[in-house]
């Protein structure tokens, strides 16, 4: 083990003297974070190309909540997919859509406001997202209040409900006697007053005085610190950009050591080719781990990006530099030349990193994108990174980005070392 | 001490070592003397366990094969091509090798002292690598390889570069270890490196040991006869003739075993002259007897 901290050590002092690594792990990362942080600190109104996407969760939907949920989906503005509630839940979570509508005690098309239950909408939101919240307890509130409308507005569907309604009471064997008769009183009485001439003109919005409508949020993130700004979303990428100049660094690294004859000095010491493997892979591993410490706590000292869990930020982070570490001695191990390595090493990063929300924000990415992203380490860090920073994953939830980041990482070692060790 | 056998190894269809045998026997220095690409450092590459030879075995005394680790740490290489961290300073780079060998605490700390000064870079132990002379990296590139105090040293080339005042230090601290009692094998395509400081010298070219001896018998049954050049007194007579051949600047040359005999041929032969310039055979003359070439341009 002294061995491979010492191999360890050796390499770290290396990259500390080489300033041009030094800048694509610590400098540009930071650059990036403050910039993207500072641009994509606004944002624009939902239109019709991009809508606020929003899940309804399935479970327990009436007609009457999927009607108002079409209602919901034909504006502009909000595009609907109906989803069972895990998935919706977990789709908010990872910033796949922007909330989910939990449609409780909707009104019975049948019964319509007089099915005697006070309409509910709950909204699944990030509780960051207070101008996106804001906009959509908006929409919601109008369309309920629409639905009240249309019944206002058409007395004959209403009377048609108000008669299939006292059927009903009529019928129940649940109620008693005085309230049936003090409840089939009300409905009478309100026949008539839908049955007077002039209400057809008027607003429709006395609705609201009998049975208002509730909006309530509920916040999804299950602890209550999240973004507190877009920074919270560009230093996890940055975290990224600086671990992918660090595995970079790293894989150039240990051509140079093959380039620069020291490789023979290592082989030729009583030193198994393990430990050698070892000690570069902890190196690569821990400059990982650093990168994404320093990040955060500039992150979290100057741009005001708090972890939400560092526990689980923890197990991001060692998933990530296990990955990157991996995939380092792989690159590492591809190519003979400093520029091979330096190009598919970059070339490979940057594809990945695009792919995996390195440049564009995973919030920011249209469905399509996000699964072909799968096939990115880049996507599962930055998902990893994300849930521990602020999305309140549960440690549940970090399981799968994690698990993926470990397997990628442990199966690339592996391709890696059987390499190194057959050519040298 | 290191025990070669059979070794073969081929780079595609070029066979570096074709069948080398050899024996350095505990405490001496052993030169391996052959015109680049002869095959040496492949050898030293087998001889540490890094290169896999094609066929053949290598075994260090008592101990086995250099391909098991521990066995390595009895040996101290220091490579053709410098082995050295540019960016760290010498200090760093010693502790850092030293370490490697198994080295810490106060032994670590007095092992490197002692390379420091070996090397003459006490001075300079705090500077980065990239900031020295050739001759200072070579001094350094040897110092790692005696670091750690090894029985034996494979020295490939550790002169190559460097100017001749860095060059007579490298002579000096070789012949230090020697006498501390390391066994060496010393690898050059120097005669007269090999001349000066190796007991024994296999002489190699193409992969095969062509001639393994000390440097005397080497010289005495390859060497041929001195050459030995008169510049005569009066123009070449008949007999100054028949004795050798006569140049343009119109001095004599003919061979003869040593400058005595010269001197007795050319009394006998009544040839008279200003001064003689005996050139005794040499290793340089042993290889060109063994392949026809010279060794500088092989
Ligand atoms: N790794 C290698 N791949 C291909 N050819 C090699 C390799 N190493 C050495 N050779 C070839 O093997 C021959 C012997 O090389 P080497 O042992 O380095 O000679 P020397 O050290 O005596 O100069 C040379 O022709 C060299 O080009
Ligand atoms: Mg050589």
């Amino acid at each position: 083990m002294s061995t491979i901290w010492t191999l360890a050590t050796k390499d770290l002092l290396l990259l500390w003297r080489d300033k041009v690594s030094l800048f694509w792990m610590f400098g540009m990362p930071l650059i990036f974070a403050a910039f993207f942080g500072a641009v994509f600190g606004g944002g624009g109104g939902p239109s019709k190309s991009n809508p606020l996407r929003v899940a309804v969760i399935e479970e327990g939907l009436t007609d009457g909540g999927r009607e108002f949920a079409e209602r919901l989906d034909a504006s502009d503005a909000i595009a609907v997919e109906f989803l069972p509630r895990d998935e919706a839940r977990d789709a908010v979570r990872r910033g796949r859509k922007l909330a989910f509508l939990e449609i409780v005690n909707a009104p019975d098309p049948e019964l319509g406001m007089f099915s005697g239950e006070t309409p509910e909408v709950v909204i699944g939101i990030d509780p960051s997202r207070q101008a996106a919240k804001g906009l959509l307890q908006g929409l919601v509130t109008e369309a309920v209040f629409a639905g009240f409308r249309d019944l206002m507005t058409s007395p004959e569907k209403t009377q048609e409900q108000l008669k299939k309604a006292k059927q009903r009471i009529a019928a129940a064997d649940d109620i008693g006697t005085v309230q049936k008769l003090a409840l089939t009183g009300f409905f009478t009485a309100f026949e008539t007053f839908l049955a007077t001439p002039d209400l057809t003109n008027s607003s429709g919005n006395g609705g609201a005085g009998i049975m208002e409508p509730q909006v309530s949020t509920v916040d999804v993130a299950r602890v209550r610190t999240g973004p507190p700004n877009a920074y919270a979303i560009s230093f996890p990428q940055s975290i990224l950009w600086g671990i992918l100049g660090a595995a970079a660094g790293f894989a150039m690294a240990l051509v140079r050591e093959r380039t620069s004859g020291t490789m023979v000095r290592l082989l030729t010491a009583p030193i198994g080719k393990g430990h050698l493997i070892a000690g570069k892979t902890l190196a690569c591993a821990l400059s990982c781990c650093l990168v994404a410490v320093t990040m955060t706590t500039i992150g979290a000292f100057v741009f005001g990006v708090t972890v939400n869990s560092i526990p689980l930020f923890a197990l991001a982070v060692a998933a990530s530099a296990v990955c990157f570490a991996g995939i380092t001695m792989l690159l590492g191990s591809l190519a003979r030349t400093e520029q091979a390595v330096s190009g598919i090493t970059w070339g490979i990063l940057l594809v990945c990193a695009m792919l995996g929300g390195g440049m564009m924000p995973q919030i920011a990415m249209p469905g399509w994108m996000l699964d072909v992203g799968a096939v990115s380490p880049a996507r599962w860090t930055i998902t990893a990174l994300e849930g521990a920073i602020w999305r309140g994953f549960s440690a549940s939830e970090m399981l799968m980005p994690c698990g993926i980041l470990f397997a990628i990482g442990i199966v690339a070692l592996a391709l890696g070392t059987a390499r190194l060790r057959r050519t040298d | 001490m290191l025990r070669c056998r059979g070794l073969e190894k081929r780079f595609g269809d070029l066979t570096a070592v074709a069948g080398l045998d050899l024996d350095v026997e505990p405490g001496e220095t052993f030169g391996l003397l052959g015109p680049n690409g002869a095959g040496k450092s492949t050898t030293i590459g087998m001889a540490l366990g890094v290169t896999t030879p094609d066929a053949g075995t290598v075994e260090i005394a008592d101990r086995g094969s250099p391909t098991d680790p521990s066995v390595r740490r009895g040996i101290g290489f220091a490579p053709q091509e410098l082995a050295l961290y540019e960016e760290l300073t010498a200090l760093e780079n010693l502790r850092f090798f030293g370490q490697l060998h198994g080295l810490h605490g106060r032994r670590l700390g007095e092992r490197v002292d002692w390379a420091l000064e070996f090397a003459a870079l006490t001075d300079r132990k705090s500077d980065r690598v990239d900031t020295y002379s050739g001759g200072m990296k070579r001094r350094l590139n040897l110092a790692c390889a005696a670091l750690h105090d090894p029985e034996l040293m494979l020295l490939d080339e550790p002169t190559v570069g460097v100017d001749p005042q860095s060059r007579n230090h490298l002579f000096e601290t070789v012949e230090r270890l020697a006498e501390a009692g390391k066994t060496i094998v010393y690898t050059t395509h120097y005669m007269e490196e090999a001349e000066r400081l190796c007991r024994r010298v296999a002489i190699v070219d193409h992969g095969r040991v062509l001639a393994c001896d000390t440097v005397a018998s080497l010289i005495a049954s390859h060497g041929g006869r001195s050459v030995v050049e008169a510049e005569l007194s009066g123009p070449p007579t008949g007999a100054a003739r028949q004795l050798g051949t006569i140049l343009e600047d119109g001095s004599l040359r003919f061979e003869a075993d040593d400058a005595s005999t010269a001197v007795a041929d050319l009394a006998a032969a009544g040839v008279e002259y200003r001064a003689l310039h005996v050139r005794r055979p040499d290793l340089e003359s042993v290889f060109l007897e063994l392949t026809g070439r010279r060794l500088r341009d092989a």
